[in-house]
């Protein structure tokens, strides 16, 4: 099984630079410090060492000249300062001979404490007025003398230190400007190394991340993954693989919701070629029915009728069979055809006016409808079975009857048409179960009230859903609105020319 | 490892190293350093070169990079054997290098330096009697058998051969240990040697004791000369008398006049000493001292290069 892969964390590379980076410095510090301490103290080793010699080549003299002033003066302050001279030019020798690495140094070392022996006794003779100091001080010459000799001789060598120093440490002060140089030029190249490689490696593939985000945002969806994003390993390696797999993700969802949504259409389509179908079917059968019932015979019957009602002086009789003719005329003719809504609206108030006559004062309404309404195209029969409900289901049964209000108002783009009652009402229950029942697709309204068949003809005659609302409250109201979209006669023939057709359900 | 951890090992470990090589300090052994000095005259004398001095170049040049051996060398105006042991003794040295001589005082002041703990090595030149720790040099009594040999060798039997020699007034015994030599080996091949005559470093008096060597003995067929004056007299006096193929002439040392001499035929052969061999032999001495100091020291005998006018062929 293949292990979890290793990131590389940016932070880590960051610190991991800057410890090299700190170590690199922290060497070329100490290589500077060392070095400058070094050259310091050879600087001051040279110095130490002519002073130092100069300080022995006095000191000689000068300790032969406190031995003479002691021998004829026998100051004892004399002596003090020719002991502490012998003393300090002891020391100057140890110091000589430390300073320089010749073994002749060390002969000279202790020459001068040999010295400084014989001179001391010396002192110590002349003090004790044994008269042997003479011998003694001679002694301390010849020793004095040989010391010059050999420091003459020393000189030499000791300027041939000075000139080798002077030489070592010109070449070390050269040594350390080349390695100035070089090590800043390594510094360098390793900064830049590092930022080349830490542009290449994150700030490029961040700027191939943000360069496809704002593609996506122009709406190019399809970016492929170019292979530096596959480099790294890191956090940006990270957030690349997961954007283009988040992605390959959407673009794929995009895709089955394109196929979806096509799907849907051609059912959609397969839907209202059913429909269609269905509707011809029905209008194949009501004009075989028309044709059993021979409308014209029954028309010219009802205005045999009306004429005879007239001769008899019959007005209301007179007036109920020709409305009655109208509305038989209405819906026979216009049947599965498309009117305008001035027409349906006519031909609700026949049915209105003829139930009026039967329920008289118990059946009161109302038509009111907006001049530009009028014309809008709308299938027929829509109103009626409306009106018909609010007269059954809401007015009949109240004992003193009720008012029904239709009302057709212009609203935005579509006209909404209210048949609004004041009988019964739906109590709540109802009302839930007729809502459930009108968003149910497959709900069969054979016995109810016919809003769902009404709201079916209207959805496949505009071809978009038509928007509805049922407001009812128990013993007070109930008002049923449509939003019916506004297509004039013009658009409705375009429509027909495009092979949509002029019947509907 | 992956490369990155690679190359943080390779830069922290170059880093740690120069740190390291930065603030190392050399933690010698703090044992202090044999000390040895070596005196010889400053000066060349008459013969153009100083043995010693050339000795004491290579055992400079040998000890370079032994710490463990301080040597220094002094080239004086006065070597005296007294002079030479008093600065030893106040310069404290551990051991002091120093041609062999003998004279009526020197034993004396050899005993001081084995009072003071000194060792004594002796270069051109034995004196057993010295109680030193060790000859370096040349075997000058086998050199000096080796000239008695040749003459043999080279000379009709019963030839004359007259020894010329500064040796009886200096006392210097590397040109007393060559005559030993040379007359042990004469007597061993049956050399017939008629005069020995004494010299001194100084070119007219050898070239008067020479022509008054050949007044006397007119017969002479060879002339054994145990310095390089000596036989750079012989050589011109022989020349002047037009003798130079006839006489047979030995002597030791080398220098520019001797080579003129050698390819011109006045001079037969002369025997150099080897100073480098020495100088080197000296300086292994001194680091084995040092390295044990309880040692005892052995003597070292290196023979004479033989160089004649054919070995400057060339030149």
């Amino acid at each position: 099984m293949k292990g979890k892969m290793r990131i590389h964390s940016i932070r880590q590379r960051l610190l991991f630079f800057g410890g090299m980076l700190c170590m690199l410095l922290l060497l070329f510090f100490s290589f500077f410090w060392k070095n400058s301490q070094y050259l310091f103290r050879q600087q001051s080793r040279l110095l130490e060492v002519q002073r130092t010699f100069a300080s022995l080549v006095n000191g000689l003299e000068e300790s032969d000249s406190r031995l003479y002033s002691y021998a004829l003066d026998r100051d004892d302050d004399i002596k003090i300062r020719c002991t502490a001279l012998l003393q300090e030019m002891r020391e100057a020798g140890q110091a000589l001979a430390g300073l320089l690495d010749a073994p002749i140094f060390t002969d000279l070392e202790y020459l001068i404490a040999d010295y400084a022996d014989c001179a001391g006794k010396v002192l110590e003779e002349t003090n004790g007025g044994t008269g042997g100091y003479l011998a003694l001080y001679q002694a301390t010459k010849e020793r004095m003398e040989l010391i010059h000799k050999m420091m003459n001789q020393h000189q030499k060598a000791v300027n041939q230190d000075r000139v080798e120093w002077q030489a070592r440490l010109e070449a070390t002060q050269k040594n350390v400007e080349r390695t100035l140089l070089g090590g800043t030029a390594v510094l360098i190249v390793f900064c830049m190394a590092f930022l080349v490689r830490f542009s290449k490696g994150v700030t490029r593939r961040l700027t191939l991340l943000t360069g496809c985000a704002e593609k996506i945002c122009e709406g190019e969806w399809v970016v492929d993954m170019p292979p530096e994003a596959e480099a790294g390993h890191d956090e940006v390696w990270v957030l690349s693989r997961a954007f283009y797999r988040m992605l390959d993700e959407i673009l794929d969802q995009i895709e089955e919701l394109k196929l979806k949504e096509a799907m849907e259409r051609q059912l959609k389509e397969a839907e209202v070629r059913e429909t269609q179908m269905t509707a011809k079917l029905e209008r194949a059968k009501l004009l075989t029915l028309q044709s059993r019932v021979n409308p014209h015979f029954l028309f010219n019957a009802l205005n045999v009728i009306g004429g005879q009602a007239a001769a008899e002086s019959a007005p209301k009789t007179m007036d109920m069979i020709f409305e009655t003719a109208d509305y038989l005329r209405y819906s026979l003719s216009r049947l599965g055809k498309t009117v305008t809504l001035q027409e349906e609206m006519q031909n609700v108030e026949n049915y209105l006016s003829i139930q009026k006559r039967r329920f008289a004062d118990r059946l009161q309404y109302e038509i009111r409808e907006e001049a530009e309404c009028g014309q809008i195209w709308i299938p027929s029969m829509i109103l009626q079975p409306l009106c018909e409900n609010a007269l059954i289901h809401g007015i009949m049964p109240v004992a003193q009857g009720g008012r029904i209000l239709i009302d057709a108002v212009w609203d935005k783009k579509r006209v909404r048409i209210t048949v609004a009652d004041n009988g019964t009402g739906f109590t709540p229950e109802r009302l839930a179960q007729v809502q459930k029942d009108m968003a149910d697709e497959n709900y069969d309204d054979t016995n109810g009230i016919g809003l769902s068949n009404i709201l079916r003809r209207l959805n496949v005659f505009f071809e978009e859903p038509v928007d509805y609302t049922i407001e009812s409250e128990p013993g007070k109201e109930t008002k049923v609105s449509l939003w019916i979209p506004a297509r004039t006669r013009d658009a409705m023939e375009e429509k027909d020319a495009n092979g949509a057709g002029s019947t509907c359900g | 490892m992956g490369r990155g951890k690679r190359a943080a090992a390779a830069v922290a470990a170059g880093v740690l190293y120069g740190l390291a090589q930065m603030s190392g300090q050399a933690h010698e052994t703090e044992e202090k350093p044999l000390r040895a000095a070596i005196f010889y005259h400053e000066q060349t004398w008459l013969q153009d070169f100083n043995i010693v001095h050339e000795i004491a170049e290579a055992i400079e040049k040998n000890l370079d990079g032994h710490p463990e051996v301080a040597f220094s060398r002094y080239g004086m105006e006065s070597v005296s054997v007294e002079h030479v042991v008093k600065l030893a003794i106040r310069m404290k040295t551990d051991v002091l290098l120093f041609l062999g001589t003998r004279s009526e005082t020197s034993l004396e002041y050899y005993q001081a330096l084995s009072d003071e703990g000194i060792r004594l090595i002796l270069v051109d030149g034995d004196v057993e009697e010295s109680g030193r720790y060790a000859y370096i040099g040349t075997d000058n009594y086998g050199v000096g058998e080796k000239a008695a040999d040749f003459l043999a060798e080279t000379l009709e039997p019963h030839a004359e051969v007259a020894v010329l020699a500064p040796v009886l007034q200096t006392g210097l015994r590397s040109v007393g240990a060559r005559l030993d030599g040379f007359f042990a080996g004469a007597e061993e091949n049956g050399v017939n040697i008629v005069a020995q005559m004494n010299t001194s470093y100084d070119s007219l008096t050898a070239i008067s004791t020479v022509e008054t060597l050949l007044d006397e003995h007119p017969a002479l067929k060879a002339l054994f000369c145990a310095d390089a004056v000596s036989g750079q007299a012989a050589a011109d006096v022989l020349e002047a008398r037009g003798r130079s193929g006839d006489t047979v002439v030995i002597t030791f040392d080398r220098n520019e006049k001797i080579e003129n001499a050698l390819r011109l035929g006045t001079l037969d052969l002369t025997y150099t000493q080897d100073t480098e061999t020495i100088g080197e032999a000296c300086a292994q001495a001194l680091v084995e001292l040092a390295a044990d100091r309880t040692q005892m020291g052995e003597d070292r005998l290196f023979p004479c290069i033989e160089l004649t006018a054919q070995d400057l062929e060339g030149r």
